[in-house]
């Protein structure tokens, strides 16, 4: 032991009593430091040294110590390992002592507070003793009294936040583990488990001890006759520290080192999804870091997979208690939420107010009776229920619920490639969604499946939740749980899922998101928190546009739409400057929105901008009637006049409402207005423009009613109630029962238990088309109603698109629009050419282009699954039916497919040279036709069927006639054999072929250029920019504090 | 600052009740029909020529005999409008053996009714007294009458013609003629013991076929030629209404016409003995074209050999530019409603001499949904007392003829002309009307004694016609043959050896208004005359005007 920091009094006589050394760590120490010695000084236990371990702190702290503790020794290190690390310099140079003190250095204890802990576990028979801790400057405010951890390790206190000590947990209690500041440990124990884990430095290493001395048998308890002050301020005393990051990293390290195999196994998938959500909570919330140190957490534990593997062997060793027998001291159920008030009440940098965790923290304190609790709750569960056929089978692959790709690496190298392969090929940048589901398919741990259900049944409570911010500024729970409950229970998510609509499902996610960035703009009353100008407003809200872009493009006039409608509302309640800033803000966030999707926004909108592209477009005249839309009633989900309870709930606060409710009220009825009319010009046939499925204009239109719903209650719960009586008691009357009516439809819904969404999809019926691709690679062309189609495509006529898969049936990729370059006007005239009946070899003429099947879904599931039909254009359906080689194969009268006879492949070898050399000029698609057609490809063989990845292909070649390839010409994409390049041509306009040098192993490949990655890079430069832009505001506050 | 609710609860509550107003009036049902998206040549109303600019062409001819000694010895016409040699196929498609096997059951022998079965077509009799049984094919023809494709080559401004029987020897055969480019006009001619006959091949196969007339009495014997030229089978339901009832044979219920082939029953041995036979052939699944072939032999009235394609839909109008109420001749305008739905049907005779004969009122005609009427234009009153009023020896009635449905309810219309073998229309001859107008079209088929007759339904403006001739790569004109004037609601019939263009050679005929044109021609030995309306050129066919103006 070193030398002591000043000379030691002589030991008052008395009793025997065990030997205790009190270990003081500190490092860089505050003014508390010297209290906290000198409450040790004062203590009345007759055998106690103390022994101060001085972590790398710049100053020496001797004198401090001398000063305050004259009997402390004081040891010091070179360096901070951290807390653990420094405390286990006892078990070197304490000795014959039989407890051990740990004491962080802002803890000061009562005067007798050691011997209260020294006496109890020899009472108690007990490892580990701790206090009753309370906070530094208000004893009476509790902080512990030990502490206990759910299942995943997440820990949780006794106590509430800012609960005040009145002796109620004055009682000796056994706990799972004592939070760092103070632990009285046996000092054999202390040996025996190898002191702290000196991995884990700061955070965590208070439990991880604990819950060993736990499986060793031994018990911790807290004596709260001992009190301790804590100042439990690290984060503030090493800002440098991650605190969630380490807590992440060490909880994780103690839950694998502790349980036993036997829990583990069925735990870990639970830690795997818990970590997800954090993961995908993080990136929502753009909080990259969060979303890193979830996933960190794991990789950091696997990198140190064998230390795990050593420690549970040595804790085998020691284990005396089982995992069923500790069960009794943790908590039951998930504490993260009370983990999150917890970190919120001790201080925790709030450095993004809007997050999601921010969100379920506000959800769980905002009401004084928990009533958005029971209301998510019982929301959660009825989704679930109205989800659990969905859940527990699949969501089958209908119209835009498209399967995901085998894996994410398919998605991440479409996106790097450079190619997209929809229509013909063409050399276009892929949507930047791809990244997004390869992000969003690597969390599931390349469960595509799971993924897929995830994000497609999420979109629901996330809009939800949407919903429930909006009226985060009214500080009403009632108005908030009103809207969160009128825009869950509105039909439009469930028909849009029974009518296969993933981007009515986006728009659902997306409309109250955008709405409260547009309501926050306006600042009016009671919105004028919002930080920053127009400017950061329209930043962020093209922040959340741009997120839901990736999935639907039209978002970004969507956003448009709705602003005006906003601003429509806004002038008729008499501000006409908080209008022009609403336009402002959605004119901006559309503008960054699209500057967010560069590259793929460059190639889309270029000269020859295809709206129809974007998919899910339609034209001419729809079914859905006036009443219908006011009841969002686009689907099977909706009950008629029910269905109108709703509206009736929105038009209270227009009525009976004062001041902003009223006015705010009046807006979004105005923006609602807006939605419906626009839907209602399209399903009148009256719309110049295509517009989109049915529940992507319906969501902006139930985003604002459910705002105005919730306006309602804030108007009953502040106008109506309490004011006495008048006839505007009636809107309470009226508001509650509309309330309940308007619930039935959603609940009368959930029965079915898939939303309406069919049992069975295509893919058995048509999975023989996958099969195929092992012959020779080919397209399958898809003919029918947008509304209909798997895939994003072309229009063809009115209520008609096309498109095309590769190789079988088509995955979500191809969900996205596709470039317009390339050879897709060539298909097009082709189709035309069937449809004006002026060929009927229609096969000829889509056989050069590997089109190998023609599909035409009628229904968006086989019969009997589903029973709506949209019927194909009949023009195109007897052009189809009237070629001669096209043989119609039945499959299920849900679908009429047709197996082209006239097909080659898409990579094929060609007996001659020179087929279809029609220069490299342009060429119309006529011209390309009758070349096509001209051409004699009857001895051509599919080649190189060795698919390297989607742009490269390898296999043999003789040398004879060359090679043909039916993808869009671009100069990227060279053939080498055995080293030698094969010259290449632009045959037909629109195809490639190319000169065989020699014979050989051949290969195909597409070079990217660079521009493709200076793109990316400029994207990546993009969005780090508005992200950083969109926070940094926020910062300015805590700066200001800390300067303060 | 404060504002009034009061004005934006107005215009909210009003734009919703408006928007509720205005759209319970709106109608907006989504098409289901071709026609709304479908050019209207290619609705599939008459044959129609593809365009000039046409990547291809693709005529389906059903064809008649291609045996040297056959009945309807068959020759497929091409006539090419355009200024380029067009290349192309023609495959012809020998019958294969007839799917119905008639065979007698025990109740046979008693001479109280008929049965029969279908069975493969390798079948090619069954046991007598064997128990009736019903089974379909869907097999592909056997190798031996597998389609043979000719190459053809067509030169610009010329016609060629293929004799079936020179490349196959089959019973029956149906030729495809496919070509690269379109303004071209393809025929079919029988030539027969009984007569000669020639009439347009059609453009479109389609899943119903439909005939107003037909018989199977004593010196007629009808056959109906399947052609299916598709990699899919047909299954067809064909119903026969007779005089006396409707009949769907069970032979002919679900029906099976293999793919890429053509099978000819003859409908007598079925529906026996029937002066009256309106035909609905209906596919199940598939396409394909069917076509009528009528061989009478004279020994009850005169002779004739009359093919036609079917009408694959019925039309609310049909024109008939040509017609005559003459001594010897017979004229009858036979209207089938294929429908479920009672057809009012007017029939408009249309004198050439008003002045003459007077307008006559129309006959005015119920037909019962699945039903036929005739009207034997010289038998009726009005017709009789039209020509009496017009006085003079002999007098001869030139007109045109118009069957309009007033309820909508559309049907089939066909004209009978039979001749004794002194006039100048002698023989036997059916003809579908025109239930399009058209401005352009090509006559492949020709013969030295050929009238055309140009008819303008346009009741005020008159219409200019030229007619040129395609021969020898040549646009033959003349000044005889050129602005010909059609007057308004009148007719035009010119004889081809007036117009200067030379005889027996392929016409194009242009006029600058919407008309209809047939061609009349006498051919064969014995002499047989034969009508058909010209085949349009894409685009420029155009509806009938509405017979309420």
């Amino acid at each position: 032991m070193d030398q002591p920091a000043a000379e030691p009094a002589a030991p008052a006589p008395g009793p025997v009593t065990p030997a205790v050394v009190a270990v003081v760590v500190t490092h860089e120490p505050g003014p508390w430091f010297d209290e906290g010695l000198r409450a040790l000084a004062l203590q009345d236990y007759p055998d106690l040294t103390v022994l101060v371990i001085d972590a790398g702190s710049t100053t020496d702290p001797t004198e401090r110590v001398a000063a305050a503790c004259p009997t402390a020794f004081v040891r010091r290190i070179e360096t901070n390992p951290g807390f653990g690390a420094a405390a286990n310099e006892a078990l070197e140079t304490v000795e014959g002592a039989s407890y051990l003190l740990v004491c962080h250095d802002d803890v000061a204890l009562s005067s007798g507070a050691v011997t209260a802990m020294v006496d109890e576990a020899g009472r108690s028979n007990a490892g580990l003793v701790g206090p009753k801790v309370s906070e530094w400057d208000d004893p009476r405010q509790l902080l512990a009294v030990g502490m206990t951890i759910d299942r995943t390790g997440h820990p949780s206190s006794y106590v509430e936040a800012g609960e005040y000590d009145q002796g109620q947990h004055d009682g000796v209690r056994d706990v799972f583990y004592l939070p760092g500041g103070c632990q009285l440990i046996r000092a054999d124990l202390f040996a025996t488990l190898g002191g702290f884990d000196p991995a884990q430095r700061f955070y965590g290493e208070d439990l991880d001890l604990c819950w060993r001395a736990r499986v060793a048998g031994a018990r911790v308890i807290v004596a709260p006759e001992a009190h301790a002050r804590h100042v439990a301020d690290l984060p503030g005393r090493n800002p440098e520290l991650d605190e969630y990051r380490l807590t992440e990293r060490h909880r994780l390290r103690t839950v694998l080192t502790c349980y036993g195999l036997g829990t583990l196994l069925w735990l870990a998938p639970l830690l795997v999804l818990l970590s997800l959500v954090d993961f995908g909570a993080g990136l929502l919330t753009a909080r990259a870091g969060r979303a890193r140190d979830a996933l960190g957490a794991w990789t950091w534990n696997l990198a140190r997979f064998s230390q795990i593997v050593g420690r549970r062997r040595r804790l085998s060793g020691l284990r005396r208690a089982s995992d069923r027998d500790l069960r009794a001291l943790q908590a039951h159920g998930l504490v993260r939420v009370q983990a999150f008030q917890q970190r919120e009440r001790t201080g925790e940098r709030r450095s993004a107010v809007t997050t999601v965790r921010q969100g379920v923290v506000d959800f769980v304190r905002s009401g004084p009776s928990g009533v958005s609790t029971a209301v998510w709750v019982v929301l959660g569960v009825l989704l679930l229920i109205g989800s659990r056929h969905l859940i527990t089978r699949s969501i089958p692959a209908v119209g835009e619920l498209a399967p995901f790709p085998g894996g994410p690496s398919v998605l991440w190298n479409e996106f790097f490639s450079g190619w997209r392969s929809a229509g013909l090929g063409s050399d276009a940048p892929a949507p930047t969604a791809f990244l997004a589901l390869s992000a969003w398919g690597t969390l599931f741990l390349t469960f595509m499946g799971l993924a897929r259900t995830v994000f497609i049944l999420g979109l629901i409570p996330l809009g939800g939740f949407g919903a429930w911010r909006l009226l985060r500024e009214t500080d009403s729970v009632y108005g908030r749980v009103t809207a969160l409950v009128v825009y869950v229970a509105s039909p439009v998510a469930y028909n849009a899922l029974a009518d296969g609509s993933l981007r009515g499902l986006i728009a659902y996610a997306a409309a109250p998101f955008l709405l409260g960035g547009l309501v926050r703009a306006s600042r009016l009353e009671p919105f004028t928190s919002a930080d920053g100008g127009v400017w950061r407003a329209g930043l962020a809200l093209g922040l959340v546009t741009a997120i839901g872009a990736l999935f639907l493009p039209l978002l970004v006039l969507i956003v448009v739409v709705m602003a005006v409608g906003l601003a429509f509302g806004t002038v008729l309640t008499g501000h006409a400057g908080a209008a022009g800033r609403v336009v402002t803000t959605g004119l901006l966030a559309a503008a960054v929105a699209v500057v967010l999707q560069i590259p793929w926004s460059i190639d889309f909108f270029g000269t020859d901008t295809d709206w129809t592209a974007l998919g899910g477009i339609r034209e001419g005249a729809g079914t859905l009637t006036v009443p219908e839309l006011l009841r969002f009633e686009s689907g099977p989900v909706g009950a008629g006049l029910a269905g109108f309870a709703f509206l009736v709930l929105a038009v209270v606060p227009v009525i009976v409402g004062r001041e902003w409710r009223a006015a705010w009220a009046v807006r979004v009825w105005a923006m609602a207005l807006v939605g419906w009319g626009l839907l209602w010009a399209g399903e009148a046939g009256w719309s110049p423009v295509a517009l989109p499925a049915p529940e992507v204009l319906l969501a902006p239109a139930a985003a604002a009613v459910a705002m105005a719903a919730g306006l309602a209650a804030v108007a009953l719960e502040r106008d109506v109630l309490g004011k006495g009586f008048s006839w505007r008691q009636i809107g309470l009357v009226v508001g509650v029962g509309a309330l309940i009516v308007g619930m039935g439809p959603f609940l009368a819904a959930t029965g079915n238990g898939r939303w309406y969404l069919p049992r069975n999809d295509f893919t058995v019926a048509l999975s023989f088309l996958n099969a195929e691709e092992e012959d020779a690679p080919f397209r399958v062309l898809w003919i029918g109603d947008p509304d209909v189609l798997p895939l994003s495509g072309w229009r063809l006529s009115e209520g008609t698109d096309y498109a095309t898969s590769d190789n079988g049936l088509p995955d979500v990729t191809e969900l996205f629009p596709g470039s317009t370059t390339g050879g897709t006007d060539t298909l097009a005239e082709a189709l035309h050419t069937a449809t004006r009946r002026e060929t009927n070899r229609l096969g000829d003429l889509l056989g050069p282009m590997g089109i190998r099947y023609v599909v035409v879904p009628e229904r968006l599931a086989p019969e009997p699954f589903a029973s709506e039909e949209y019927p194909l254009d009949p023009a195109v359906r007897d052009a189809l039916s009237s070629q001669l080689d096209l043989v119609q194969i039945n499959v299920n009268p849900a679908v009429t497919l047709y197996e082209n006879a006239a097909w080659i492949p898409t990579r094929a070898l060609l007996a001659d040279s020179g087929a279809g050399d029609m220069g490299e000029g342009p060429v119309t698609p006529r011209e390309a036709l009758a070349a096509a057609t001209a051409t004699d490809f009857g001895d051509s063989t599919a080649a190189l069927g060795d698919e390297l990845g989607p742009t490269t292909f390898r296999g043999p070649v003789d040398g004879q006639g060359e090679l043909y390839l039916a993808s869009g010409p671009t100069s990227g994409w060279s053939l080498s054999v055995d080293g030698e390049e094969g010259d290449r041509r632009t045959v037909f306009g629109w195809a490639n072929a190319f000169d065989l040098p020699r014979g050989g192993t051949a290969t195909l490949t597409f070079e990217r250029p660079i521009t493709r990655y200076l793109l990316i890079a400029v994207q990546v430069g993009l969005w780090i920019f508005v992200i950083s832009r969109v926070r940094r505001p926020i910062g300015t506050p805590r700066r200001q504090e800390a300067a303060s | 600052m404060r504002f009034s609710r009061w004005p934006a609860v107005v215009i909210i509550a009003g734009l919703l009740v408006g928007a509720w107003v205005v759209d319970r009036d709106h109608e907006r049902d989504r098409p289901t029909s071709a026609d709304a998206s479908t050019p209207l040549e290619a609705q599939g109303f008459l044959p129609v020529s593809a365009p000039d600019d046409a990547l291809t062409s693709t005529w389906y001819c059903g064809g008649g005999t291609a045996t040297d000694d056959g009945r309807a010895d068959t020759t497929i016409v091409v006539a090419n409008a355009t200024d380029r040699e067009l290349n192309g196929t023609l495959t012809i498609f020998p019958s294969i053996p007839s799917q119905i096997v008639l065979q007698a059951d025990p109740a046979e022998t008693t001479g109280l009714s008929t049965t029969a079965t279908t069975e493969a077509p390798t079948t090619t009799e069954a046991p007598i007294g064997t128990p009736t049984t019903t089974s379909t094919t869907t097999t592909a023809p056997p190798l031996t009458e597998r389609p043979v494709a000719v190459d053809l080559t067509v030169p610009a401004r010329d016609r060629v013609e293929v004799r079936l029987a020179d490349e196959v020897d089959a019973e029956y055969a149906a030729a495809l003629v496919e070509l690269a480019g379109g303004a071209v006009s393809v025929e079919q001619r029988v030539d027969g013991p009984h007569g000669a006959d020639v009439s347009p091949c059609t453009t479109q196969a389609a899943d119903s076929w439909y005939f107003a007339d037909g018989r199977t009495t004593v010196d007629a014997v009808e056959t109906l030629a399947f052609f299916n030229p598709f990699p899919d089978p047909a299954v067809v339901d064909v119903t026969f209404r007779t005089e006396e009832d409707l009949r769907t044979p069970v032979e002919f219920e679900a029906y099976a016409v293999p793919a890429q082939s053509l099978v000819v029953e003859d409908i007598g041995t079925l529906v026996t003995r029937r002066e009256h036979v309106s035909v609905s052939a209906e596919a199940r699944s598939g396409r394909l074209v069917v076509s009528r072939l009528l061989d009478i032999d004279g020994s009850e009235g005169p002779r004739g050999l009359d093919i036609a394609a079917g009408a694959p839909r019925p039309a609310t109008t049909w024109y008939f530019p040509d017609g005559i109420v003459a001594e010897g001749l017979g004229e009858t305008y036979v209207v089938y409603n294929p429908g479920d739905t009672a057809a009012e049907v007017d029939l408009y005779i249309e004198p050439d001499e008003v002045d003459r004969f007077g307008a006559i009122e129309p006959f005015g005609l119920t037909i019962p949904p699945e039903g036929f009427q005739e009207v034997a234009v010289e038998d009726e009153e009005r017709i009789g007392t039209a020509i009496s009023a017009a006085g003079g020896e002999d007098p001869v009635l030139r007109h045109g003829a118009r069957v309009v449905s007033v309820n909508d309810i559309p049907v089939v219309v066909e004209r009978v002309l039979e001749g004794d073998g002194d006039t100048d229309r002698p023989g036997f001859d059916l003809m579908f009307g025109a239930p399009l107008l058209m401005e352009q079209a090509v006559l492949a088929a020709s013969s030295t004694d050929e009238s055309v007759v140009v008819a303008n339904p346009s009741g005020s403006t008159p219409v200019r016609v030229t007619f040129r001739s395609l021969e020898g790569g040549t646009l033959g004109e003349s000044p005889t043959a050129t602005e010909l004037e059609v007057p308004a609601a009148g007719r035009l019939a010119v004889d081809l050896a007036t117009l200067g263009l030379g005889s027996d050679v392929a016409l194009i005929v242009e006029a600058d208004g919407p008309v209809t044109i047939e061609r009349r021609v006498v051919i064969g030995d014995p002499a047989d005359s034969s009508g058909a309306i010209a085949v349009p050129l894409a685009g420029t066919v155009s509806e009938p005007p509405s017979p309420f103006g």
